[in-house]
């Protein structure tokens, strides 16, 4: 019989903050900026309040179906054939977010460190390492995102303490000239992103205090979008908006800005090694649960034998899906936010609404 | 390129595959083929221009995505 794996509620805030900022500070940033203007930190302000009132429905259904995460009260809510087509839509979804953010990765990779490199080599360097891990099972994943996440956050501090001097405060302002649209459909355009860790769902039955699953997503939420607002602040603050909405990557800019009296300059490769770490460790998150989610779907013992297919799967989807990084981008704005809202939400949401309804 | 990354991550799994066949666990090793064959045949639908789930995705939010973002 397996060992239960169990997570501290310290390693849970991390792991969340981890999957947070590490896809928000690849290229969403600089879309956010070009959707919504100067009102970008408003959009993360209204995200931040959807996605806590959503972790209220993720930490009650946690508390209601003790023990069990989500691919599993899906089953129990909607019975053994509705429930396993929810559990899958969860895993692929999960599947979907590590093949689209390890593309992201390789795209960063490709463009500024290894423009030589093939992608697949990137992609496929990525994955092996986010296998190791997945193998090595969600302790060890834990661990690690506890020792990155605290580094990834003192590393963003010290890049807001940096650049703040730069900010030309004119730049931020005036404020709503185009009224409440940009940075209220702004706000679901985040959400989406920040809603990947509903993942804490997956993390809950194996927290060692489960009725702290909505405190560790608050704590680790509020830092994030304190981080999001700050850099979309930042980036408008020194680019002006028009720049940094047509930016790619708005933190990676924002890093090459440094200087300190002429001693130290480009600190941004020792930034972009700690972003790259925390973007795998997400990827590696979400081959953990779109892995698990297939075993418990199918009645496994065991999660470890479908770390490789699973792998297999995204790494393909992750090439052949995009033949240019305008088409990922064009993904990323255009159609990948109703798909987060529709599962991420909606999905929850439906199964929340289901189980009161039918006493599960 | 794509075919090499394909056979490296199928030899892995095959491997997988035949220790868990030597310990009688059935249903894993099914669930490693089904898996990993649908795997490659996202890679051989690409051949055959058989958009992908993402790409079908794609298509379908894009213009609502279009009507939403950016148009103001």
């Amino acid at each position: 019989m397996n060992k239960k794996e169990i997570i501290s509620t310290n390693q849970f805030v991390w792991m969340l903050f981890t999957i947070i900022t590490s896809f928000t500070t690849l290229q969403i940033l600089g879309m956010l900026i070009f959707h919504a203007g100067r009102e970008a930190w408003l959009s993360a302000v209204v995200a931040w309040f959807l996605d806590v009132m959503l972790a209220l429905v993720y930490g009650y259904m946690g508390i209601r179906f003790p023990g069990q995460n989500m691919m599993q009260y899906s089953i129990t809510i909607l019975g053994k054939f509705f429930g396993r087509i929810a559990a899958l839509l969860f895993c692929f979804f999960f599947l979907m977010v590590a093949s689209l953010l390890m593309r992201s990765i390789g795209m960063l990779i490709g463009n500024v460190i290894l423009p030589n490199t093939p992608l697949q080599l990137i992609i496929l360097t990525g994955f092996i390492f986010s296998g190791f891990a997945v193998k090595k099972g969600i302790e060890t994943i834990a661990r690690t995102c506890e020792v990155l996440g605290p580094i990834y956050l003192i590393s963003l501090i010290l890049l807001i303490i940096f650049i703040a001097p730069l900010v030309d405060i004119n730049n931020l302002k005036p404020q709503l000239t185009h009224g409440v649209y940009p940075f209220l459909s702004g706000s679901i355009f985040i959400l989406s992103y920040i809603g990947i860790c509903i993942i804490m769902g997956m993390y809950i039955p194996i927290c060692n205090h489960q009725e702290n699953g909505f405190i560790a997503k608050f704590t680790a939420v509020s830092i994030g979008t304190f981080v999001i607002s700050a850099l979309v602040s930042l980036g408008v603050g020194v680019f002006g908006v028009e720049q940094a909405g047509n930016l790619v990557n708005v933190g990676w800019q924002l890093t090459r800005m440094i200087d300190i009296g002429d001693i130290i300059q480009r600190v941004e490769i020792i930034w972009m090694i700690i972003a790259i770490g925390a973007g795998i460790m997400t990827v590696t998150n979400m081959i953990w649960a779109a892995s698990l989610g297939f075993s418990q779907t199918i009645g496994l013992s065991s999660h470890k034998p479908l770390v490789y297919p699973t792998i297999l799967i995204a790494m393909v989807l992750s090439i052949i899906s995009f033949d240019s990084n305008v088409e990922l981008l064009n993904f990323a704005f255009y159609s990948y936010p109703f798909i987060g809202i529709i599962i991420e939400s909606g999905l929850e949401i439906f199964l929340f609404i289901t189980a009161i309804l039918l006493k599960k | 390129m794509l075919l090499i990354l394909i056979l490296i991550f199928t030899a892995i799994s095959f491997f997988e595959a035949i220790s868990l066949a030597g310990k009688n666990q059935r249903k894993e090793v099914i669930s490693i083929i089904i898996l990993t064959a649908l795997g490659i045949s996202f890679a051989v639908f690409k051949v055959f221009n058989i958009p992908t789930p993402i790409v079908v995705l794609k298509s379908l939010f894009y213009p609502l995505g279009r009507m939403v973002f950016r148009n103001h």
